[in-house]
């Protein structure tokens, strides 16, 4: 990844960045993703409005696929909007964490709540990586351009995938579709901060543990255990004097 | 459930997504930094997202389903050699392990 030079005062640079991070790998990759979205709610009988809607509001995929995969097994209203609650509680670590290191670009904290619609694996997952570049007050516009073209991009994936995944060879379609997963995987193998690095392997070391435990509560079991070990084990190493 | 049914676990869904979002907003604003509660939550977050690409890795639903588990640990090996490889070039060892894995569909 090129580290590009940054000029202090002018947020066009860091607005720059943003659009060029984005409309590489992270567009390409929502693209897919949610045209392997836009391809499931087409074969779930559901219309295109139920579609973009989704992708426009939520702006989660896991919830959104939850949702629709429990709308075609015929689950309880109760049982959708659990699944959807479980898919995207990381949001609220997430933007815990992420909210902190921009605020002081933010002049009126209520602008806080809209700007948070945008915070998703992806930004969250670039936005930590390339904010040791900035000033504090550049970074919430390297976020939001960066969040305005994954937004654009996730809203066109939904359509295409609606539209014309059905005209796609199933197996080209199953590579988009894992395209996204395969593009995770990088990113989290190239995490640098040792830190970070300790609580992905816990967090995918517990993952399959707890998904035997509960499959519903698997993905939190595991985050909020594999998070916690991490963190006693980084705390316990930095007290040794090791980092 | 109904399309009628689906639309209302859509709302009430968007509603609960950000409901998250809004509440990790109030809550940033309590805590610092530097305090290890920040640490412990920032933990978490990513250990619930390694979880999350773990799931979808060993344990797919919808399409992936019917892939085999190697065929997916494969590809993402894959992904991770070509991208050290290239000087860290994401597009270009994101696109290998995705073709990688589109190859061994065909093998099958």
């Amino acid at each position: 990844m090129r580290v590009f030079r940054i000029h202090k005062t002018f947020h066009i640079d860091a607005i720059k960045l943003g659009f060029i991070d984005a409309s590489k790998i992270p567009s390409v990759a929502l693209i897919t993703s949610m045209m392997s979205y836009g391809s499931l709610v087409r074969e779930s009988g559901l219309d295109f409005g139920f579609a973009i809607i989704s992708t426009a509001l939520m702006w989660a995929l896991p919830g959104q696929i939850a949702l629709v995969e429990l709308h075609t097994a015929g689950a309880t209203l109760l049982a959708a909007v659990f699944a959807i609650a479980m898919a995207n509680a990381r949001f609220f670590p997430m933007t815990a964490t992420m909210v902190p290191l921009f605020i002081k670009g933010v002049e009126k904290k209520r602008w806080l709540y809209p700007l948070s619609h945008f915070i998703t694996f992806n930004s969250w997952l670039w936005v930590v990586r390339r904010f040791p570049e900035f000033e504090e007050t550049q970074r919430v516009w390297y976020f939001l351009a960066f969040g305005c073209i994954c937004y654009i991009s996730g809203l066109i994936g939904t359509a295409l995938g609606y539209f014309i995944s059905q005209f796609l060879p199933p197996s080209l379609m199953l590579g988009l579709v894992y395209l996204v997963v395969v593009y995770f995987i990088v990113m989290l193998a190239d995490i640098r901060n040792s830190r970070a690095l300790v609580s992905v392997i816990c967090g995918a070391i517990a993952c399959p543990v707890f998904h035997f435990v509960s499959a519903d509560w698997g993905i939190l079991l595991a985050g909020l255990v594999g998070g916690t070990v991490s963190f006693f084990i980084i705390n316990k190493y930095k007290k040794l004097g090791i980092n | 459930m109904s399309e009628w049914m689906a639309w209302v676990a859509l709302i009430l869904g968007i509603l609960v997504s950000f409901a998250w979002r809004v509440a990790g907003v109030y809550v940033s604003d309590k805590i610092n930094p530097q305090e290890p509660i920040f640490l412990w939550i920032q933990s978490v977050a990513y250990a619930l997202l390694a979880a999350l690409v773990a799931r979808m890795v060993v344990f797919p639903s919808g399409p992936l389903e019917d892939t085999l588990l190697w065929h997916r640990l494969f590809a993402g090996i894959v992904a991770i050699i070509i991208f050290y490889l290239t000087r860290r070039r994401l597009l270009i060892g994101v696109s290998f392990g995705a073709l990688v894995f589109i190859g061994l569909q065909f093998m099958e």
